[in-house]
């Protein structure tokens, strides 16, 4: 049998070179490449044909999951996440395995042996790690402040600042009591990552922050009208959003 | 501590010294006096009409300040404003018309009377006290924020990041086998900036030259992590370097230059921190060729945010920041505070 071939990716260059001489001594028959980033973590993976790779999550270019992905079930893939970085506990569930940094040497030394046990059978499909991944990353908390590019000065919003936002064709319009801004956002992009209970959704075309709603108003015409707290504007709401200001 | 302020303000508006005391009855004397020698009793009558009530709701409010204290509150201080002011109105009338009668002069109509007596001491004592009400919360509002800011700026200088300290401390492992003197080198720098990182948490002030040093700790740290990949300068002019300036600020903004400059981009990546004033003007300037802000258009990162509070509390808007995408492809953040901020901060 020829000499098991690990690649190692780490973007930093000391924490790569120790775990390359912890696996020189616990695996002395394998071959090692490394790797500083994610993109050639990538090439080598394609060119190289490893068996195993020790894979930092956190990487430049792209991350570890995403380089496992592509991977698919060619290689025997060892995570190496830093300390408090990911849920941990749903690797356990499943075959991958990973080691923590900084990396202690007994863990490593179990990480390589259920490795080494498992090399004659082939890789666990990682092509779904997307399934994975979305619960390995920590859940996106809901944005505090959002940027605005005018010119080429980018403007932070805080979120709490912000009045209304309106669809402004593939772009949103920002309004604030101080400034009017576009973001690369379509309002409904926008709308899924909001805090349903800061911002509601009135029209095709608005989400309003809730806390500046100062009443709904029906015109001669039947249709409903926001008025806000502190802001001229006066927004419409569509009949499908209607049912939020029911008994006004 | 509201219906403190309430008490306090009670004394303040209508409390005198005994001498100030003393020259009000003078010169109430004197122009009771006067009305008198000038026979223009209608005028003197209504005066005390007026006076009385006044009198009596300060001396009422005095009395209620001392004996309720703290649980008097701006609602009862009001409510008995207005109780004595027209309880004193009521009570000053028949005097004032038995005092007419006997001058032989014609009086006013009661409800004229009342009204004049009521109206005038409530407004004259009532909207003082409804000043140092408006403004006594507008204080108590600052406070709080003072104080949230206070607190989240002691959270910010105890956090040091589990993930930067165990990433650090496991290349210093790998550098005492192999390189000792550079793993020596780089614990100085670790030590040196974890002691201006957790700092006596007192301090809400600090000098552009120890933010610099703090920020020169972190990037050479950073340096020896990358290798090759990170490069930096940091120039501040010695002339500036006692220049005093809020901590932590210039901190946010070389992590963040790290965190999305230097990180996400393969291949060498520069940052520059520099310090000029103009005018004025303290600016500061990081800059770093690394992957920009991009396109993410929503964050939840609270470093930025937490500064843009930090300075709108300190300065207003006498201090600025922005982040700019140069022409050559750099990321600038620029920080702009007033130079003059060292009187403030140190009082």
């Amino acid at each position: 049998m020829t000499a098991p071939r690990i690649l190692v990716a780490d973007d930093e260059p000391l924490l790569r070179a120790e775990l390359v001489e912890a696996l020189e001594r616990l695996w002395p028959e394998a071959e090692i490449a490394t790797a500083q980033d994610g993109i050639e973590a990538l090439r080598l993976g394609r060119e190289w044909m490893p068996d195993v790779a020790f894979l930092d999550i956190r990487m430049t270019g792209l991350d570890g999951l995403e380089v496992a992905r592509v991977f698919g079930a060619r290689t025997h893939v060892v995570f190496v996440t830093a300390y408090g970085e990911h849920a941990l506990a749903a690797f356990d569930e499943g075959a991958i395995d990973y080691v923590v940094k900084p990396i202690a040497l007994e863990r490593l030394a179990r990480a390589v042996e259920r490795v080494r046990a498992r090399l004659a059978t082939p890789p666990p499909d990682l092509t779904h790690l997307a399934h994975f991944a979305s619960r390995l990353r920590p859940l996106p908390a809901a944005p505090a402040w959002l940027q605005a590019t005018v010119g080429n000065t980018i403007h932070f919003i805080d979120m709490a600042d912000v009045v209304y936002f309106c669809a402004d064709a593939k772009y949103t319009r920002v309004v604030t009591d101080a400034l009017e801004a576009h973001i690369r956002l379509s309002l409904k992009e926008l709308a899924d990552s909001l805090d349903p209970g800061a911002f509601w959704q009135i029209h095709r075309g608005y989400m309003v922050a809730v806390r500046r709603i100062a009443s709904a108003a029906r015109a001669e015409d039947g249709a409903l009208w926001l008025h806000l707290r502190g802001h001229p504007a006066r927004l419409p709401v569509s009949q499908r959003f209607q049912h939020l200001f029911r008994g006004m | 501590m509201i219906d403190d302020d309430c008490a306090r303000a009670i004394r303040r508006l209508y409390g005198c010294t005994w001498r100030q005391g003393l020259l009000s009855v003078l010169c109430l004397a004197l122009v009771a006096g006067a009305s008198l020698a000038l026979g223009r009793f209608a005028l003197l009558a209504l005066f005390g009409a007026i006076v009385v009530p006044g009198f009596a709701a300060c001396a009422s409010l005095l009395l209620a300040a001392r004996v309720a204290g703290r649980r008097l509150g701006w609602a009862g201080a009001a409510v008995l404003l207005l109780a004595t002011a027209g309880a004193a109105a009521w009570a000053v009338l028949p005097a004032y018309k038995s005092a007419l009668a006997a001058w032989n002069v014609q009086a006013l109509p009661d409800l004229q009377v009342l009204a004049c007596a009521f109206g005038v001491s409530t407004a004259v004592l009532g909207l003082p006290l409804w000043l140092a009400r408006t403004r006594a919360h507008a204080q108590q509002l600052a406070d709080l924020r003072n104080a949230a800011l206070a607190a989240e700026l002691k959270a910010l200088q105890a956090q040091v990041e589990p993930h930067f300290l165990y990433n650090t401390l496991a290349n210093t492992r790998y550098l005492a086998r192999h390189q000792p003197p550079r793993a020596v080198e780089m614990l100085e720098h670790l030590i040196a900036y974890l002691h201006s990182a957790l700092p006596d948490m007192r301090s809400q002030a600090s000098t552009l030259g120890r933010e610099f040093e703090l920020a020169g700790h972190y990037l050479a740290l950073m340096a020896i992590r990358f290798g090759e990949r990170l490069q930096y300068r940091l120039d501040c002019p010695s002339a500036l370097a006692s220049t005093a300036m809020p901590p932590l600020l210039l901190m946010t903004l070389v992590e963040n230059a790290v965190r999305h400059g230097v990180e996400p981009k393969p291949g060498r990546v520069h940052i520059d921190v520099t310090a000029t004033l103009h005018g004025g003007a303290l600016t500061i300037v990081v800059a770093d060729d690394g992957a920009g802000p991009g396109e993410t258009a929503l964050g939840s990162g609270v470093g930025l945010r937490n500064l843009r509070q930090r300075l709108q509390a300190l300065y207003g808007t006498r201090a600025g920041f922005i982040l700019r995408r140069t022409d050559a492809g750099m990321t600038e953040a620029v920080l702009t505070l007033p130079a003059a901020a060292a009187a403030e901060l140190a009082a």
